[in-house]
């Protein structure tokens, strides 16, 4: 694995005041992941079409949209989509992961149907990196959302705890 | 092999009782064009795509859909949870607790039970995945349908993001239709 990632999961130093990921598509900054790009295994290859990123929503409304890309999006009557309001650090921290999730996923359908689209690639990289951060921060503070992280050391064993998604009534 | 996730897709917080909606919604959960039909019609199809793309595209949206089932299953729980047993004897759902109590159960809104029927696998990817293609647009209008009966926030919210996945799964297997229909390939 590359180093430089390696230490980045390693390095718990998040902020609970600086979750500031609603730009990281629009983020010159942020969008150089270039040890990143020269290792994935897609060299660009001018076969598919380049996704630029203003034709994306941002990670929030992609998800309360439920779709990430403006182009497809389609409403349905006057309806608009719901708005999600955390009360709380952890409803907030979790709205989050579920956010990069979902744009992580939308991003992986799209790279099945055009592989060598090198900015998107880009893109899920960086979302995958602050993704593994969030779910660290959560799971080290709160319960697991995914028994295969490294905080799984309290007695008794706390996967069984609720609250069990169907009984999580927020937002 | 598939991994658990703590977490629905899209949260879901009911907080009004509304039996006859839950009744509606089950045909989602388990009728013909529901959840779980497309879960395991992708889920079943990806092993003979005739590519990779093909057997990327269908393995993400199957799981994506048991993702699905959970958040409808989700709702359904939660309309009915509070529901007594004489609320439940007024009520639509009168069947469903005569033969399965307060338990989901894998059925449509007109309690037909789940069955394999309701989706083909013929050996053939483009009639496949134009299957695919129709079966995510009777969903999209299903849902349409579910969110014409409720004037219920937390219900129409939950709905409305399930209805848009169906209008980007329609593309995404549109475009691999067009690329196999393009390319040749079978």
């Amino acid at each position: 694995m590359n180093t430089q990632i390696y230490e980045f999961f390693l390095n718990d130093n998040f902020n609970d005041h600086n979750i500031k990921y609603e730009d990281l598509f629009n983020d010159k900054e942020n969008i150089q992941c270039d040890n990143l790009f020269k290792e994935t295994i897609y060299p660009y290859k001018n076969e598919d079409k380049l996704t630029s990123n203003e034709n994306l929503f941002n990670v929030s409304e992609g998800f309360e949209k439920g779709n990430l890309f403006k182009n497809l999006y389609s409403p349905y009557k006057n309806y608009l989509p719901r708005k999600l309001k955390p009360e709380n650090e952890e409803q907030e921290l979790l709205l989050k992961i579920d956010e990069l999730s979902f744009a992580m996923f939308e991003i992986k359908l799209y790279l099945n149907n055009f592989p060598y689209d090198s900015n998107m690639i880009n893109n899920y990289n960086m979302l995958l990196k602050e993704q593994k951060r969030l779910l660290n921060r959560y799971q080290s503070k709160y319960l697991p959302i995914d028994a295969s992280n490294p905080y799984m050391v309290n007695i008794p064993f706390s996967w069984k705890e609720e609250p069990w998604p169907w009984d999580r009534r927020i937002l | 092999m598939f991994k658990y996730e703590k977490r629905l897709q899209f949260p879901v917080n009911i907080k009004r009782k509304d039996l006859k909606m839950a009744k509606a919604l089950y045909e989602q959960y388990g009728g013909a064009n529901g959840e779980a039909a497309a879960a395991l019609r992708y889920l079943n199809q990806r092993f003979t795509m005739p590519d990779n793309k093909g057997k990327a595209l269908l393995t993400e949206i199957g799981t994506e859909e048991l993702g699905h089932i959970e958040i409808l299953a989700t709702m359904i729980y939660q309309l009915t949870k509070d529901a007594t047993v004489e609320e439940l004897k007024d009520s639509m759902l009168i069947t469903n607790y005569a033969a399965h109590g307060k338990d989901l159960y894998l059925a449509g809104a007109n309690g037909a039970p789940f069955t394999a029927a309701y989706f083909a696998a013929v050996g053939d990817p483009l009639a496949d995945l134009s299957e695919n293609m129709a079966a995510e647009e009777k969903a999209r209008a299903v849902y349409e349908n579910l969110i014409d009966l409720t004037d219920d926030e937390d219900v129409i919210g939950p709905l409305l993001w399930l209805r848009q996945r169906e209008v980007v799964h329609f593309t995404r297997f549109k475009e691999l239709y067009d690329y196999y229909k393009k390319t040749g390939i079978k």
